[in-house]
Parts: structure tokens; C-alpha cells; sequence
């Protein structure tokens, strides 16, 4: 009389779980041919210091990406990541030009950045306000504060400072750790260790996952959601103001509205990354490879000469070309 | 802006309806003690030529707000508005330059409006793509058009009386553009009150869940109201180009977000249920226009008004959803 | 208020279990019966096959409806009818089969295409427009137009009044349905059904959240409904409705018919019979287990208006019964005591301290665990893996400066898929492909890594094959049996009387009667169930 517990889907999971990742390849291994194409068309996209230029030039990009998908893993999302990042990057400048210690350059930009992501967290997770609305809303306002602090958009200007006043800042965008080997590479890999094992492997992570799923299942199961949900933000604000740290440091300058355009890159880093992943679930490393693949886009079109017409073109074509991979390759319920 | 209040509901008891006209009130009241303030401060803000002209400074915030109103009514988002808008603007400018007669570049922008809502609509329906994404893909393929389309460069008009008229021009002492504003209020009004297809884009936008069972296809609503929403933005971009007397250069496509959002979503506090409304809009559009006209009167610097939005949308939204709240609860989009 | 309605009501409504009939009614379904013969049917379903990923919800399914009868499905939670009724209305697509309508091949594959033919429903989990008034819900979908095009909201409002009045209801066409209370939102699905004028009326669960003197008012509906040539589907657990008002009655069980038959000539151990169709008493696992000392006491707990003063303690070693029909407050209960919800008043002590989590984060620290009713909406993570739908109830515990340790989350899982006869490809197979069974047995797996002593069980055999039942028992037995208290929580009286020590039985938030062990039987569990206020001796044998 009883049935017996078949599972009649074992044989429908498709692909078994070990060579799915294979398949997964596919996209990546459109996006390799892309840059192939590219060093063909252009050979010194290929060449050494060009690369190396590049992937230290990323590392803003990454930090920023990784941000903002810390966000978007709880399915939210935060538009003012770029301009936190903005904030920190005048917020440095500023500290060492009002002669604070070094640390403070570091330190109060970071701080900034978690009080933007508090009180984001505040907002989104326990007033309720929609991420898109609410983090919009945080965007102009700090973008109103930046260019009331600086007249209306004047840079900040570290060149005219004494070398030795801003030689310890600047080293970890410019300085090189060996000879050849930029300080700000080894920066990049610490941050992304550091954002994969967050993200990826630690129990935080693992509640971001569930909330992600299914938030009213994580609310059941005991996850404290609006805590995890408003330490995403917190995460995201703290990212973008290394980032803001790292831009300043690299370049010298401090330009209010000047990391706008970091925001767009970002989404496209982050759901160029879901391509690297099975379930299309946004992740650290596909991020990486996302925020890599978009930094090398630029740097061949301006080598090619071409403007940011196309760049906007093709990002937005990346996006959706990305999502909808992902929703073709998505078995149907 | 006073025929407005009260319109929504009828046929309730005296004492009920007074008591949903107070809470309603209670944001109105708000508003209208902002402006009492800036009002008294600089008297010339209430003349009544100060008062038409900010009708005519708030009509295209009001068209994109409208726009962006009835794409939320459906349950969906637009991130494109202010990029369609500013590449039909653009587009405009250019071709009126180039000697075309205005109505053939009305009826042409008119007509990449309600394309860009289509493509918006199949990404999303077709193709399963989240809203957000889909629109945040088309917004950076039109921006890049764009920049391709203008090299980066402001189209400036002068000298072509009949374009003008659309966005400058004058019926008695009333501006044109206002008139247009008020019929687009009035026929969406309608159709989003008075007929069934209205009635059921608000219940797919609320619960597709219900609007299933009545056998209500939630992604049909979405898809007109997607291409509404894009027809006023098309139109929106040619009042833009006509207003402006040409199209500038660069833009990011969040900035008219930010302020079709505040118009929406403090629009929807006028309401008990905080159901979003085209009257409640236009009635935020307007406020935001004369809060910045009271505010520049007043002297408070430009730089600032992108945060008081920011700002304004944050609480407006807090006030919408505050009641709605329940324990658990996370809000996504 | 309704009680003495109910208490004069109720005891009528047993005769038909004993065989016998109101003699009206005897009347009334007979020539409903006679008149409807042979060639008069309305509906003819044949070898209706549904598939869901996972398992087969419908197995070549015969179900053929006569013009005019009112005909009562039937079947244990998970045997089809739902999914059946879905089929009917156009919202789920059916893989095999035919479906005739009026002696008409009808191809039903959109709600549009069902209510052409004239097929209304009263869905058991009603979905409404909150934001909308009760007059924009009723005729949502079926508008009322004027001469310009426009909504003639004046006659939809009138004709909503007059619904309204004809079911006796106590708010008006202009109440925002928002404010409404869950039997008054099922009184507007009523009327919005009755305002399409179906030909054949399906009426899913309908008095699953209504008062008595509101089921009475609905009897009269259906009955002048069916005088007025009106075929009714009428789905319902309660069998003294079901003897009352139908006349033919079909019986669903594992996505199978077991049989229809005529009311008249059936009684209710007939019924129980084709129900469950097997012998069930070997099912369960029960042992009698010492029972230690009080570990949850609740008292006076009252939740709005789902809970009005419940008390009751559950000790350790004891698997305690809670019954009672769908909206008698059993899930609220769960979820207040587990914090999911906040009481307005009341106390919860746990180990004989006082209790009051604010989320369920609070009650699992305080080893409480709870397995949800609604498991894919509130029990799984579909996208997730069963390792990560194992283990995300107690992460904490593998980790080491915030870091999870996986070797160790690993080993633990692989027990426990051992340990639960998990049927899955590996524990990184995503839990949205198990079969509905395995996929609970990871839900209570993910309870069972911790160190709960406190186990709420809501509904877990919902949708769940029997060997998988069996497991969840065993389960149970076990946790009792390392001196966790077991609530659980069920509309299957076999199944409350098969593993309960006590059985409370709750009915409208409260809890109104007590069985100590071996006491209760399950026409005793379903008299006070069903609003059982009068003497005992009517709930007994």
C-alpha cells in the first residue's frame, strides 16, 4: 500500500553537481575570447606594464564592486556606494591638507563610511525604506554635503603639499612593495581574501545566503534578519570608503563627483559575476572577474581611442546579455 | 492643487470623511507650512507670476514623476526615465537644428518613448529580468547613445519660436507646458480611476497574486504601463530640449530619478492606504518645484537642493511605509 | 455570541454520522439526486493527470459532477483536491486528460477560460487587493463599464450592497478590505463569486475561518444557489457540512479517486475508510515515555484576535497534541511562543522562567525549535543546497572566529542525511529538487543539529509520502525520548491520537477541551473541533 519515497527528480537534476561548473565555464569563456579579439585588434593591450597598469588601476573597482555586492547579496541594493567612496576619497584629502596625521587620512574615511552604512542599515532594515529609494536618497544627500564642502566641486589638491606630509599616504596607491610589484596589487588581494572569506565562508555569509533565499525561512529558522541585512550596508559603507582611500592615494586628487561613474561599472562587475556561478548567485569571485573584465573594457577603448559613448553601450549590453544568460540557463519550475 | 484631496474615495459617512481628509492633511499641511515659511521670509515668492513660474519650473519633474508614478503603479521601476528623457531631448535639439519641423520631432520622440518602454517591458517580461536591472541596462545603453549622438557636446536652440512655444510659450498668463501637465494629469487620472485596465494595473501592481486569480495578467499591465510611461518620457524629452532652449551635454540618468521618486512616493502619503496616485504626484511635483524656487529665493545655494530631495524622498518614503510595517519584515524594492 | 446558535445547530448536524437525516434534507438531496441522472452531467473529468516536479499530485483522476447536486470532495491534506480544483478553474495546466463541459469537450487552461464556462471558485486562501474597498475586490477582473467606457462604480456599488445583504454581511461596499477580518474577507470572495452568477460554484474550504451563524448563512446561499439550478463543488474537512449539504460526495486519496459515492447511501466510517484506506494504527511509532518536568507554560496568552487566552504546559518526555480545523489558532499559537509573533497579553515561562522573544532568534537561543506549516514559503530555502538548509538554524555552531568550519558542517550533515534517510543525490543538491517528504525531513533535520528541548511541529506530515511520515514520527519518538517536549500540531486526528500523549483541541483562539492520553477518539477530536460547547455526551460515542 505505501508508497515508497522515490525521487523521481534525481535523474532531472541536471547535469550532476561536478561537471556543472564545466558548463558554467561557457560564459567565461566568452569574455576571455572578448579580451582575445581585443589583443588582437590591439597589441599593446597585451603588453606587460599594460596589464599590470590595469589590474593595480582595478583595484578601486574591486573594492567597490565587492561592496556593493555584499548589498546586493540580500537582495538589496546600495546606490550610494560611489558616493561614499567620493566622500572618503575629499574626506582624505582633506585630512591631510587641514595637516591631521596620516592616520587620520585613513581612519576618518573609513569612519564615515560606517556611518553611512549605519544609518543606511537603520533606514533599509528597521524603518522599512526600500534599499533603491532609501540608499538614492542617501546619494544626494552626501552628494549635496561634498560639493557644499567644496564650493560647489573645488578638488582637493595633495600635490601642493610637502612630499613628506603626504609620502605615507600615497604609498599605498602609488608605492611599489618590490621593484615592479605596485603595493596597491598585494591591497587588492588582501581586500579580496578578506571579502571572499566574509562573504563566502563565514557564518554571516552563510545567513546572507538564507535571507537571500528566503527571508521569511531565515526569520523562522532564527536568523536575526534586519541584523544581517543592516550589516551589509555597514560592510558596503566601510568597502567604499577604502575605496575612496585608494582612489585619493592613487591619483593624488580628490575631484567631489569624481567616482560617480564607479557606481555603473559596479552593477556591471557584479552581474557579470553571476555568470561564474551555477545557481547565477552573485559571488566574490565572479565579482572579481567581472570588475577585471570591465577594468580591461576600459582600458582597451581608450587605447583605442574610443569614448565613453561605447563603453555605456556595451555595459549596459553586458548587463543584460549576463542576466539574461542567466535566466535562459535557469531550469523551469 | 486643492480639487485634488478627497477625490480618491466617496460615498463614506460624514465623520469618516472627515477623518480621512485630516490624515490625509497631515502631509499637506506639512507642505504648506514649508512654503508658508519661505513665503513669508521672501515675499515675492507668493506673487502670483512667482506662482505660475514654478508651475512651469515643476511640469517636467511632473511629466517624469508621472511617468515613473504609473510604472510603479504596476508594480515595476524605471531606472531609464531620465536617460529616454534626456536622449529624446538631445535627439530633439539636434534635429530641430537641422531644420526639422517640431511636430515631426514631437511625434518622433514620442515614438523612441514608447519604444524604449517596450524594450523596458519585454526585458522584463520575456526575459524574467528584475525590473531594476533591465531598465538599469537600458538606462546605460541610452546614455551611451546619447554621448554617441551629441560627442559629448550641449545642442543649444535659438531662434526657432515654434519649438520654443512647447516648453516656454504662454496661453493668456498661463504657461503652455502647464496645460499639458494638467491634461496628461487628468487622462491618466481617468484611466487609472475610472476604467478597468486602471483598476487592475493597481491590484497586479499590489497583489499579482489576486490579479492571477481574477485571471488579470500582471505582465500585461506591466507592459502598458511601461509604454505609457515611456510615451510621457518621449514627450517629456521634447518639452525637456524646448524648455531648456537645446539639450547639455552630460547627465547622469539619476538625476531626474530622484525627483520623480520624492514626487511619487510623498504623493502616496497623501493618501490613507498610501496608494500612489497621479494627483498625489503632481501635487509632490509641484511642492519640490516651489520648495527649490522658495529655498533659492531664500538664499539657500543650488548645491544644496540635491540633498533637501534626497532628503525629502527618504522621509516621504518612512511616512508611506511606516504604517505598513509589519514585524519580520523586509523591504526590498 | 453564537453559541447558543451553534449549540442548537450542531447537535443536528451528528445525525447524519449516526445514518440518520434531517428529514428535510433527506428530501432535498434525494430529489437533487433523482433529478440529476445519468446524461445530466455538468462537469465530466477523465484521467486528469498532474505533474509536479517531485511527485504526480494528480494520477489519472475521474470526477464527474451532475447539474444541480452539491457535490463534496474530499481527501486527506496532500490527496489532490486542491490541485484538482486548480485544474477545473484554469489556474494550473493538467498534463493528461479531458475535461467536458455541458457534454462539450472544454479546453481550460486560464481562469478566463473557466469562467467562460461559467465556473466560479471560492479559493481557500482568498487573495485580495487590501488597499482596494470591498466593491473594486468584488468585481476586480469582471468590471462594470458605463455608456463613456468608464467604471460605472454606482451600480457596482449597488450591486455589491445587495450581495452583501443577501449573505447577511455587517460592512459596506466602501470598507477598505484592509481592514477587514479574515471571515469578513471570505464573506467579499462570496460575494464577488455570486456576483458572476456561475453556473457551477466551487467553494474550497469555505467555513474554514467562519462563525457558526456565518456557515448557517452560507448553507441557506448554497441551498438557494441550488434551487436555482446552481452546481456546487464543495470542498471541506468537516464531514457534518459535507453530510448536510451534499449530495454526492468523491473521495480523493494520493492523487487517486477512491471512490464516489451518494450521500444518502454512505456514512461517515465509509468515508474515513476511503480516506486514508489502510490500516494506520501500525503507523506510529509511539512509545510511552516517562514525562519529567514542565519545560513550557503558557498562560492567558492572547494574540489579537487569533489567540484568546490560552493556557496550557508541556513536560518533558511528552508529545502534546494540539487539534483543532484550519483558523482555529493553532499556527498563531506556534508562532507566538516561538516570537514570530507579539502576544498582546499572556505569559510564556520556559524552564520555569518568564518568556517574552521579541523574534525567533530569542526563542532559539531558548531552545525552542519550529517546523513550520507552509514549507515552501516558510520552511525552505529553494535555492540553497540541502547542506545549507541543514545547518542554517545552528551555524553558529561550526564556526570558529565567525568563519564556518566545513569539514565539521559537512560531517554532521552527512549524519544526518544518513540518519533521517534523506533520499537526495548529495548534500549539495538544491533542496528545491527533493521530493516534498525528504524536503521536510531536511527542515526538521535542521532543528535536530541543536539543542532544542522544545519541539513545536506544525502540520509536518502536510504533503509528505508515507514513508517519510513514518521517518518524521520516528523523529518525534526520538526527541521525547531524549526528554524534549513535542507540540504538535495537526488537522490529522489519526495522527494526533496515533502520537500524542495529551491532546488539546483549540478551537476559535481558544483551547476548549483537554484529552489525557488514550482518551480522546476522533469523532470526540472533531466534535469539539467543529465548536463542541454543549454536553459530552454529545461528542461521545
Amino acid at each position: 500500500m505505501s508508497k515508497s519515497a522515490t525521487v523521481p527528480e534525481l535523474a532531472a537534476s541536471q547535469s550532476g553537481t561536478r561537471f556543472g561548473i564545466l558548463r558554467d565555464y561557457g560564459s567565461l569563456f566568452g569574455m576571455c575570447l572578448v579580451l582575445i579579439v581585443f589583443a588582437i585588434v590591439k597589441s599593446e593591450f597585451m603588453a606587460f606594464h599594460n596589464i599590470l597598469g590595469v589590474l593595480t588601476q582595478s583595484t578601486i573597482l574591486i573594492v567597490l564592486s565587492l561592496a556593493m555586492l555584499m548589498v546586493m547579496s540580500v537582495r538589496a541594493v546600495d546606490l550610494s556606494v560611489a558616493q561614499v567612496a567620493d566622500a572618503a576619497s575629499i574626506i582624505a584629502a582633506a585630512s591631510l591638507i587641514h595637516d591631521l596625521p596620516v592616520w587620520a587620512a585613513y581612519l576618518l574615511p573609513v569612519a564615515f563610511g560606517l556611518i553611512v552604512g549605519v544609518a543606511n542599515g537603520v533606514l533599509m532594515s528597521y524603518l522599512g525604506v526600500p534599499a533603491i529609494i532609501g540608499t538614492l536618497g542617501m546619494m544626494f544627500v552626501i552628494r549635496s554635503l561634498e560639493l557644499i564642502y567644496t564650493n560647489g566641486g573645488q578638488p582637493q589638491i595633495l600635490f601642493t603639499l610637502p612630499r613628506g606630509v603626504t609620502e605615507p599616504f600615497l604609498y599605498l596607491g602609488q608605492g611599489n612593495l618590490t621593484a615592479g610589484i605596485p603595493f596597491l596589487l598585494a591591497f587588492a588581494v588582501i581586500i579580496s581574501v578578506a571579502a571572499f572569506l566574509s562573504r563566502e565562508r563565514s557564518v554571516l555569509g552563510r545567513r546572507m545566503d538564507a535571507i537571500n533565499g528566503n527571508v521569511r525561512t531565515s526569520f523562522l529558522a532564527g536568523v536575526q534578519i534586519k541584523k544581517v541585512f543592516a550589516s551589509a550596508f555597514v560592510i558596503s559603507g566601510a568597502m567604499a570608503a577604502i575605496a575612496g582611500i585608494v582612489l585619493t592615494s592613487r591619483t593624488g586628487i580628490a575631484v567631489p563627483r569624481g567616482s560617480e561613474s564607479y557606481l555603473l561599472e559596479g552593477f556591471v562587475a557584479v552581474y557579470l559575476g553571476t555568470l561564474a556561478s551555477k545557481t547565477n548567485r552573485m559571488n566574490v569571485v565572479g565579482t572579481l572577474i567581472g570588475a577585471l573584465f570591465v577594468s580591461f573594457l576600459n582600458n582597451w577603448l581608450t587605447l583605442m581611442g574610443i569614448g565613453a559613448e561605447y563603453k555605456n553601450i556595451l555595459s549596459g549590453c553586458f548587463i543584460l546579455i549576463a542576466i539574461a544568460i542567466g535566466a535562459l540557463r535557469k531550469p523551469k519550475s | 492643487m486643492k480639487s485634488a484631496i478627497g477625490t480618491t474615495e466617496s460615498g463614506l459617512s460624514a465623520k469618516e470623511r472627515w477623518g480621512k481628509v485630516i490624515t490625509k492633511r497631515g502631509t499637506l499641511v506639512g507642505m504648506i507650512l514649508i512654503l508658508l515659511v519661505l513665503g513669508i521670509r521672501s515675499p515675492q515668492f507668493f506673487t502670483i507670476s512667482n506662482l505660475l513660474e514654478i508651475l512651469k519650473q515643476g511640469s517636467i519633474l511632473t511629466m517624469v514623476a508621472l511617468s515613473q508614478t504609473i510604472v510603479l503603479v504596476a508594480g515595476g521601476f524605471d531606472l531609464s526615465a531620465g536617460a529616454v528623457v534626456h536622449f529624446v531631448a538631445n535627439l530633439s535639439a539636434g534635429m530641430i537644428s537641422g531644420g526639422q519641423h517640431f511636430l515631426v520631432v514631437l511625434l518622433l520622440g514620442i515614438l523612441i518613448g514608447c519604444i524604449a518602454g517596450v524594450i523596458n517591458a519585454a526585458l522584463v517580461n520575456q526575459l524574467k529580468i528584475p525590473p531594476f536591472v533591465a531598465t538599469l541596462g537600458v538606462m546605460f545603453v541610452l546614455t551611451g547613445i546619447t554621448l554617441a549622438y551629441n560627442q559629448g557636446k550641449a545642442i543649444p536652440l535659438k531662434g526657432y519660436p515654434e519649438f520654443s512655444y512647447l516648453g516656454q510659450g504662454y496661453v493668456g498668463p498661463i504657461p503652455f507646458i502647464v496645460i499639458v501637465v494638467l491634461a496628461m494629469l487628468l487622462a491618466m487620472h481617468l484611466y487609472l480611476k475610472k476604467t478597468a485596465a486602471g483598476l487592475r494595473m493597481y491590484a497586479a501592481g499590489q497583489n499579482p497574486q489576486a490579479a492571477k486569480l481574477r485571471g488579470i495578467s500582471p505582465s500585461k499591465s506591466l507592459f502598458v504601463a511601461f509604454v505609457i510611461g515611456g510615451l510621457i518620457l518621449g514627450l517629456t524629452g521634447v518639452f525637456h530640449a524646448s524648455y531648456n532652449y537645446g539639450s547639455s551635454a552630460v547627465a547622469s540618468g539619476l538625476d531626474f530619478l530622484i525627483s520623480a521618486l520624492a514626487a511619487a512616493f510623498l504623493g502616496s502619503t497623501f493618501s490613507k492606504t498610501g496608494e500612489l496616485s497621479v494627483i498625489g504626484t503632481t501635487c509632490a511635483g509641484m511642492f519640490i518645484a516651489a520648495l527649490s524656487n522658495g529655498l533659492i529665493i531664500n538664499g539657500v545655494s543650488n548645491t544644496a537642493m540635491s540633498g533637501i530631495l534626497g532628503s525629502i524622498l527618504v522621509i516621504s518614503v518612512i511616512l508611506s511605509v511606516l504604517h505598513k510595517r509589519e514585524i519580520g519584515q523586509v523591504t526590498i524594492f | 455570541m453564537n453559541k447558543a446558535v451553534g449549540w442548537a445547530i450542531r447537535p443536528g448536524q451528528r445525525l447524519p454520522m449516526e445514518g440518520k437525516r434531517l428529514p428535510l434534507l433527506h428530501e432535498e438531496n434525494k430529489s437533487g439526486a433523482e433529478s440529476s441522472h445519468s446524461s445530466d452531467s455538468v462537469l465530466v473529468c477523465q484521467d486528469i493527470v498532474k505533474r509536479f516536479p517531485g511527485h504526480i499530485a494528480l494520477d489519472r483522476v475521474q470526477f464527474e459532477v451532475r447539474k444541480g447536486e452539491v457535490h463534496a470532495l474530499l481527501g486527506q491534506n496532500g490527496a489532490g483536491k486542491s490541485t484538482l480544483v486548480k485544474i477545473i478553474t484554469g489556474v494550473y495546466s493538467y498534463d493528461e486528460g479531458t475535461i467536458t463541459v455541458d457534454g462539450k469537450p472544454a479546453k481550460i487552461q486560464h481562469p478566463k477560460h473557466a469562467e467562460e464556462l461559467g465556473i466560479a471558485i471560492i479559493h481557500q486562501d482568498q487573495q485580495h487587493v487590501s488597499q482596494f474597498d470591498v466593491t473594486r475586490n468584488a468585481f476586480l477582473g469582471y468590471e462594470l463599464k458605463g455608456p463613456a467606457g468608464l467604471l460605472d462604480f454606482k451600480r457596482m456599488r449597488q450591486l455589491t450592497e445587495e450581495a452583501l445583504k443577501r449573505i447577511d454581511a455587517d460592512f459596506t461596499a466602501d470598507t477598505m478590505v484592509g481592514e477587514l477580518s479574515v471571515g469578513q474577507r471570505e464573506q467579499v470572495a462570496i460575494v464577488s463569486a455570486l456576483l458572476k452568477n456561475p453556473k457551477i460554484l466551487i467553494l474550497d474550504e469555505p467555513t474554514a475561518s467562519l462563525s457558526n451563524r456565518e456557515v448557517r448563512k452560507l448553507f441557506e446561499i448554497i441551498r438557494t444557489l441550488q434551487s436555482q439550478g446552481v452546481t456546487i463543488i464543495y470542498i471541506s474537512h468537516h464531514f457534518e457540512e459535507i453530510f448536510e449539504i451534499s449530495n454526492r460526495i468523491t473521495v480523493l486519496r494520493d492523487g487517486k479517486r477512491a471512490g464516489t459515492l451518494s450521500t444518502p447511501e454512505t456514512n461517515k466510517e465509509e468515508i474515513i475508510r476511503l480516506m486514508i484506506g489502510r490500516d494506520l494504527t501500525q503507523l506510529y511509532p509511539k512509545e510511552n515515555l516517562p514525562h519529567g518536568e514542565v519545560v513550557l507554560e503558557v498562560q492567558h496568552l492572547c494574540q489579537g484576535r487569533s489567540l484568546q487566552g490560552v493556557s496550557f504546559s508541556a513536560r518533558r518526555g511528552e508529545i502534546l497534541g494540539i487539534a483543532g480545523l484550519v483558523g482555529a489558532g493553532r499556527t498563531e499559537l506556534a508562532l507566538t511562543v516561538y516570537g514570530a509573533l507579539k502576544p498582546t497579553s499572556g505569559q510564556i515561562r520556559v524552564h520555569g522562567k518568564p518568556f517574552s522573544p521579541r523574534t525567533p532568534a530569542d526563542a532559539k537561543a531558548s531552545g525552542i525549535a519550529f517546523i513550520p506549516e507552509d514549507r515552501r514559503h516558510e520552511g525552505l530555502i529553494a535555492n540553497l543546497t540541502v547542506k545549507d538548509n541543514m545547518t542554517i538554524a545552528n551555524i553558529s555552531k561550526w564556526s570558529r572566529w565567525g568563519l564556518v568550519r566545513r569539514t565539521q558542517e559537512k560531517q554532521t550533515v552527512r549524519d544526518m542525511i544518513e540518519k533521517l534517510r534523506i533520499a537526495t543525490t548529495g548534500m549539495n543538491q538544491l533542496i528545491q529538487n527533493l521530493s516534498g517528504g525528504n524536503q521536510q525531513k531536511v527542515v526538521i533535520g535542521r532543528w535536530l543539529t541543536g539543542n532544542s528541548d522544545i519541539y513545536i511541529f506544525d502540520e509536518p506530515t502536510t504533503g509528505v509520502d508515507v514513508g517519510s511520515k513514518v521517518e518524521i514520527y520516528h523523529q518525534m519518538t526520538e526527541l521525547a525520548r531524549k526528554g524534549a517536549a513535542v507540540l504538535l500540531i495537526s488537522s490529522d486526528f489519526e495522527e494526533l491520537l496515533g502520537m500524542s500523549d495529551r491532546i488539546l483541541v483549540m478551537q476559535k483562539g481558544k483551547i476548549t477541551k483537554q484529552f489525557e492520553a488514550g482518551e480522546a477518539t476522533q469523532q470526540e477530536l472533531l466534535y469539539w473541533s467543529t465548536g463542541g460547547e454543549g454536553p459530552k455526551e454529545e461528542g461521545t460515542r
